[in-house]
């Protein structure tokens, strides 16, 4: 993997780890990656469901219905980011897109 | 006046008589138009159809031979097997939800690099499992009137229910508006200035034996 | 309410609760309706191995179209009409010469009367009587009287001019009434 997949499949795991994170899908989910929605990085083969686009970096969740998604969605975004830097990764945007919500 | 066939036993039935399916035998109605003339559900009344004994058998041979070809379709259907599970989990697999996501509707950023939204259809599925969850509500159809793609627009949330014969249909209702107006305001960013409950449907009684709640 | 009951629900709700992305509401109208688009694509194409792909792709089609449908109610001839257009290509696909050009000439054979007269039921008489039409006229009526399209409709799909469609139908009709009235 080149340093760029790297560091995505770290975003990855690390949104997945977001409390109230319950789905990542891919950019053009069907109701099929929706029920095989990778719950961990581990379990994941083929391509990686975060894309980056001209400097942003856009994700798509499911959130458990619980806590609220705009929270859910910020510290996604807080945590792309952070991940992203760490790997000295400067990204311009994080575009968060929440398709379920519970 | 016509027998449980529809047919005008006065008329005669001979497989001549029907021959004459000609303009010149349908007191000058071709039999196009009549045709025509039921699939508008004979409206406007044209009384030179509708006094026109012709015309009247030939309108109940049309509807005979219509009426024969759905039930020969529906009874061939009911030899067919039903749908094959695996057959229908493929089909579920091939739809694509983003098809119906609807309309990207933005969450409130709090800075440069952010940019949330949340799809309309997440936010309908929400509208609807809230509803759902009322005692003897089901959704029917739900809607948001307003520019939902532009922050702080002011919002009308529209919610079309069912509900289940029994409750009272007021307080049902204002507890679905209750629930939805909380579900949005907790979950989403939009500005919601009226949440619309309207009663469209009253359910089935379920079938005797069954609890009307069910079992999950 | 749960999920359960809405096998119980009528197709107008149904499609509705679809049309705003409820996949579990869609997929009882998949169970209800597929029996009957089974039926008619297997009048349609034979009894193939195709019948499960041109059903699944119709209600995929479907699916990605319903906005498009107008009365929630009618969604069952919605559905027939979608899945219509896909048996047609693939019949289209399977010809080398589309022979729905020979129109105005061809007629019910002579003995197609006493075919009919033979059938057992009414609905085995019409199936018998439809058999009995050139293949242009039955086309033509089965979209018009099955299906529910309408004329301009048809011209579009067989790409034919109007008026030859209406030509095809008044033909087809008066065929189905005559044969049909042979029947007792």
């Amino acid at each position: 993997m080149s340093t760029t997949d790297e560091t995505l499949a770290a975003i990855e795991a690390a949104v997945l780890e977001v409390p109230g994170v319950t789905d990542l899908y891919r950019s053009r989910p069907t109701v099929a990656s929706a029920v095989q929605a990778v719950r961990s990085i581990a379990a994941s083969t083929g391509p990686l469901r975060v894309v980056i686009d001209d400097g942003a970096l856009r994700v798509v969740i499911g959130t458990d219905g619980f806590r609220p998604a705009p929270e859910v969605a910020r510290a996604v975004h807080d945590v792309a980011l952070a991940t992203a830097a760490a790997q000295g990764l400067a990204l311009s945007r994080v575009d968060v897109r929440v398709a379920r919500v519970g | 006046m016509t027998d449980h066939d529809g047919i005008r036993p006065d008329l005669p039935d001979s497989p001549e008589a029907l021959d004459a399916l000609e303009p010149g035998d349908l007191d000058g109605h071709s039999i196009d138009e009549l045709a025509d003339y039921l699939d508008a559900g004979m409206q406007p009344a044209d009384p030179s159809i509708d006094d026109s004994p012709a015309c009247q058998n030939a309108l109940a041979a049309i509807i005979r031979v219509r009426h024969a070809s759905l039930r020969s379709l529906e009874a061939a259907a009911r030899d067919e097997a039903p749908a094959d599970e695996s057959w229908i989990s493929g089909v579920l697999a091939n739809i694509s939800i983003e098809s119906r996501s609807g309309r990207d509707v933005p969450l409130r950023p709090l800075s440069e690099t952010e940019r949330p939204v949340m799809t309309e259809g997440a936010i309908r599925s929400l509208i609807r499992r809230t509803g759902d969850e009322v005692p003897g509500v089901l959704v029917a159809r739900c809607h948001l009137d307003g520019d939902v793609t532009e922050l702080a627009s002011p919002i009308r949330v529209v919610v079309e229910i069912a509900i289940a014969s029994g409750p009272s249909i007021p307080a049902t209702a204002e507890l679905v508006r209750t629930a939805v107006a909380g579900a949005v305001a907790e979950q989403t960013d939009l500005l919601v200035e009226a949440v619309d409950v309207v009663v469209r449907d009253l359910l089935p009684d379920p079938e005797p034996g069954t609890d009307p709640e069910g079992a999950r | 309410m749960h999920h359960q009951s809405l096998a119980e629900l009528d197709d107008a709700v149904l499609a509705g609760r679809s049309s705003d992305g409820d996949v579990r509401a869609f997929e009882v109208l998949i169970r209800r309706h597929t029996p009957l688009l089974r039926a008619y694509a297997r009048r349609t194409l034979g009894s193939t191995d195709e019948l499960d792909d041109v059903v699944q792709e119709t209600f995929i089609t479907a699916w990605d179209r319903l906005d498009s449908l107008e009365d929630l109610a009618r969604v069952k001839s919605w559905l027939m009409r979608i899945l219509s257009r896909k048996c047609l290509d693939r019949i289209r696909a399977r010809r080398i010469h589309d022979d729905v050009t020979e129109l105005e000439v061809a007629a019910p054979a002579d003995d197609a009367p006493d075919r009919v007269a033979e059938a057992r039921s009414r609905e085995d008489a019409v199936e018998r009587a439809l058999a009995e039409l050139p293949e242009a006229q039955r086309r033509c009526w089965i979209m018009k009287e099955v299906l529910e399209y309408r004329y301009d409709e048809i011209a579009a799909e067989l790409d034919l001019p109007p008026s030859t469609v209406r030509g095809l139908l008044s033909r087809a009709r008066k065929n189905m009434i005559r044969l049909m009235e042979g029947w007792r």
